[in-house]
């Protein structure tokens, strides 16, 4: 049991009542401060395996352990403090009447004093941009709204590990990038960041490290830029290449050499691979270019 | 028969108890055989819209309703809701609400049957709409032991069974992964190459749908802020940031060459396609073309 | 939340192959006559026969798990109508000079003052009645949504008629699909208590307080989304002209066979036969109770 990792599986295999594995001997370990994504078609495996990383599901075989602990042997409750969990829906958990009352309600669970609570809630909702909404009635928000409350109720958990389960399904640019934005800063922080998602652009744009599954198994775990290069694995696990790598094969052959995660590095690519780079008409360097805001 | 699949002329519709009203003047048309991609951030008022396309506003949901909305030539105030159901069906987001037979063959029935059609029309349509949604060897399966991809175009063809003149699409490929989703999109090409439908597609993964669409409608608090061609709206970086949205990859990149002053002639690309051969000229051409 | 298993179960057995409503008549006759018997041996016989015609329609074990909490009434019952059944007088009524034979008391005969309540034996024969009436009902009302099709349900009773009047469809219809989202609803259960867990709350624990104070963070969420996914449905259903016409298309079709003619009339004497036997000779009845006046 290695402090590397703050999560380790072994062997991991899981069995659901209804006689499906969905899970067969996946081993692995996360360490500190990774931001790793799990990828895979609906029914890979990837949801089933990071409900193990709380204790929601215990292995039916092999065990995993957190921060040391073997999940098996102790309770969701207690793994709750060192991994929270981030569902798509926040309806399925928001029942209090007020949003200060819905943040403040895990840090009640876990017992922690009122006044630290009362800090730790006041932070999370400054940084989703709800502090100001605290008295209101969680109905009274809209769904953006309240993805950022659950959000907030998560973050004052401050658990070391982030699991977003399908962050960006359904949602706008605008969530995306702010649902991203505060992972990306947590993970500058130094926490640990997990991620389940089909979206191949957040995974290159956010992710340090992608596990891809098939059938319950792992077919690869490597770097984005190195699973991006192997596209028969991007085919078995169903996924397709972000549009900055798609427009940068197409391009192979006009002697684009690169494998940009981002359409800012595919364009910084391209200038570079110009013919008479110091083509522009205006003087503008190319750090400049980098600095001026654009979807990523 | 009007040229037009969809009329909304100064559409302004405020519910019953709000402070503001959801949608302000809108005005579009939609020719026949048309596949209009609508965007906008959440909350724009686009599930208001479609209440007012098939006729659940004014009929059945409350509120101040002003201007006027024709689909398939019928007036939206002046015929009931199943009469419209029969000229523009809606796709929504999530399968598990949409469906609620225990068979794909009963799931296709459902709204035929409520038309009190005679049996042997109702079996016909069943195979009709099977055939669309090319699921003929799933017709006893239980749709909720189906993938994502095959509950969505279950869904599709419930819809279809009503011989719908145009069919609405909210966000389908939502909950569905890469698989699912392309299946879904396919289908909707097939239903507008096909079959002739004309297709209303509301989509947030605009790389996927950009090329598919006739004409794009930007929507934003109840107003059309921006529509066109893809090439006229997806040309319009600056508007699409400000509300939130992203053009196509392609467009996007474009742009940002053009910006520091890299010429690009020609029609902006919208697909990976495109903007590969654009790209591939400027790099092999040896100078900008 | 339990996943409360009464759905369509697909079997190719005689009794799928009824027509529902003889199933409906089935499930009122047992009804008519467990409420007739209070005798635990009556009520034992037809527990038999019930277990009998779920063994011939192949229904597997696992839809009757909601029998433990059957099991838990019947306890209670036995307990309660132990205690009650002459210390409160409901009894008095009865004018023979009956012999009651008492267990224990609760209250110590030897303690000075107090109500002696005596537990009976034949209370808690009457509770095991009772108990065992629940239990038949509760073995055969499952029956006939296990065994037949929702759609051939629903066919069958629009095409009841008394006269000019129907069923409402929308009535049919309601009954029909709440069982259909039962699973869906379950599944907001699970996705709550994912939910829920990862914050900390634990639905673990036979605490009645924790269960208690588990309930709100539990139901509250599944409750809106309830309420959420009804209107969603509602519009769903609007797109396809639900409730268009009075006269409804149904694809499905149900026979009314010789089986069950034979099965309904053998049904049905059967239920006068008890209501006679229990009226004119007694039978079936506990000899303390007072007769329920027919």
């Amino acid at each position: 049991m290695s402090s590397e990792f703050i999560i380790q599986a072994r062997e991991v295999s899981h069995t659901y009542a209804g006689g499906i594995t969905a899970l067969q001997g996946v081993t692995l370990g996360i360490r500190r401060n990774e931001f790793l994504a799990f990828v895979g078609a609906n029914g890979s495996g990837k949801t089933t395996l990071v409900k193990h990383f709380n204790g929601l599901l215990k292995p039916t075989r092999g065990s995993l352990f957190v921060n040391g602990i073997d999940t098996r042997k102790t309770t969701v409750s207690t793994l709750s403090r060192t991994v929270g969990f981030c569902f798509q829906n926040p309806d399925h958990q928001i029942f209090c009447y007020s949003v200060w009352d819905e943040t403040l309600f895990g840090l009640w669970q876990q017992r922690i004093p009122q006044a630290e609570a009362e800090e730790r809630a006041a932070q999370a909702l400054q940084k989703v941009g709800l502090y100001e909404l605290r008295t209101r009635h969680p109905r009274e928000l809209s769904r953006g709204q309240r993805q950022r409350l659950a959000t907030a109720s998560l973050l004052a958990m401050e658990t070391q590990v982030l699991v977003l389960d399908e962050p960006t399904t359904g949602q706008d640019f605008n969530s995306r990038r702010q649902i991203m934005g505060l992972a990306a800063e947590l993970h500058e922080k130094g926490r640990t960041i997990v991620m389940v998602t089909h979206d191949m652009s957040l995974v290159a744009e956010y992710a340090t490290r992608v596990v891809a599954m098939k059938g319950g198994r792992v077919l690869l775990d490597a770097t984005p830029r190195e699973l991006f290069q192997q596209e028969d694995i991007l085919t078995a696990t169903g996924l397709k290449l972000p549009p900055a790598l798609a427009l940068a094969r197409g391009l192979k052959s006009a002697g684009l050499n690169a494998t940009p995660l981002t359409l800012n590095e595919l364009y910084d690519a391209i200038v570079a691979a110009l013919p008479e780079p110091a083509k522009l008409t205006d003087s503008i360097s190319y750090v400049e270019n980098r600095v001026k805001p654009c979807p990523r | 028969m009007s040229e037009n699949a969809v009329e909304v002329q100064d559409l302004t519709f405020q519910y019953m108890g709000a402070s503001q009203p959801t949608l302000r003047e809108i005005n579009l048309t939609i020719r026949r055989g048309e596949i209009a991609l609508l965007i906008g951030p959440t909350g724009a008022g686009k599930s208001t819209l479609y209440h007012c396309l098939n006729g659940l506003i004014p009929n059945l949901i409350r509120g101040r309703m002003g201007g006027r909305v024709r689909v398939a030539g019928l007036d939206t105030s002046e015929h009931t809701v199943p009469a419209l159901a029969q000229k523009v069906g809606i796709v929504f987001q999530d399968p598990e609400i949409q469906i609620f037979s225990l068979s794909v063959r009963d799931e296709l029935a459902f709204g035929p049957e409520n038309l009190g059609l005679a049996k042997q029309e109702v079996l016909n349509r069943i195979q009709a709409a099977a055939h669309a949604i090319q699921l003929q060897d799933l017709l006893d399966r239980e749709p909720a032991r189906l993938s994502g991809g095959q509950q969505q175009s279950v869904a599709v063809g419930s819809v279809w069974s009503m011989l719908p003149e145009v069919v609405i699409l909210d966000e389908p490929t939502s909950n569905l992964d890469p698989e699912g989703s392309v299946r879904v999109l396919e289908l909707v090409k097939r239903l507008n190459q096909e079959y002739g439908k004309t297709i209303l597609l509301a989509e947030h993964k605009i790389d996927e749908v950009a090329a598919l669409a006739d004409q794009v409608f930007v929507l934003d608090r109840g107003q059309i802020v921006l529509q066109g061609t893809p090439q006229q709206v997806f040309g319009e970086p600056a508007v699409l940031h400000e509300l939130g949205l992203v053009a196509p990859a392609a467009a996007e990149l474009t742009h940002r060459l053009k910006a520091y002053g890299i010429p690009l002639e020609g029609e902006l690309p919208i697909t990976i396609e495109d903007g590969v051969k654009l790209l591939r000229r400027l790099l092999t051409g040896g100078q900008p073309v | 939340m339990p996943a409360i298993e009464i759905e369509y179960h697909k079997a190719e057995t005689p009794i799928h192959r009824l027509h529902p409503i003889t199933k409906i008549i089935f499930e009122l006759v047992i009804f008519v006559i467990a409420a007739t018997f209070n005798e635990p041996l009556y009520l034992f016989i037809m527990i038999l026969v019930v277990v009998g015609i779920i063994a011939l329609a192949q229904i597997p074990i696992q839809k009757f798990r909601y029998l433990k909490f059957v099991g838990f009434i019947v306890v209670f019952l036995i307990i309660t109508q132990g205690v009650w059944f002459t210390s409160f007088g409901d009894f008095g009524g009865t004018n023979s000079p009956f012999q009651w034979h008492t267990l224990f008391y609760l209250y110590p005969a030897w303690l000075p003052g107090g109500p002696r309540v005596p537990f009976v034996l034949e209370g808690a024969i009457y509770g095991l009645a009772l108990g065992m009436r629940l239990l038949v009902i509760s073995l055969a009302f499952p029956i006939l949504v296990i065994t037949t099709h929702p759609s051939d349900l629903v066919t069958a009773l629009s095409e009841i008629r008394i006269g000019a009047w129907r069923i409402p469809y929308n009535l049919i219809f309601v009954f029909t699909s709440a069982l259909r989202f039962v699973p869906t609803v379950s599944r907001e259960f699970d996705h709550t208590i994912d939910a829920q867990r990862s914050r900390g709350v634990e639905f673990e624990g036979y605490n009645i307080v924790n269960q208690v104070r588990s309930a709100m963070p539990l139901f509250v969420p599944v409750l809106t989304s309830s309420l959420v996914h009804a209107q969603d449905l509602t519009i769903a259903l609007e797109t396809r002209a639900f409730g268009a016409v009075e006269n409804r298309t149904f694809i499905h079709e149900v026979k009314w066979g010789k089986a069950d003619w034979a099965v309904s009339i053998l049904l049905i004497l059967i239920a006068i036969a008890c209501i006679l036997a229990v009226r004119n000779y007694g039978l079936g009845l506990l000899p303390y109770t007072p007769q329920r006046g027919f």
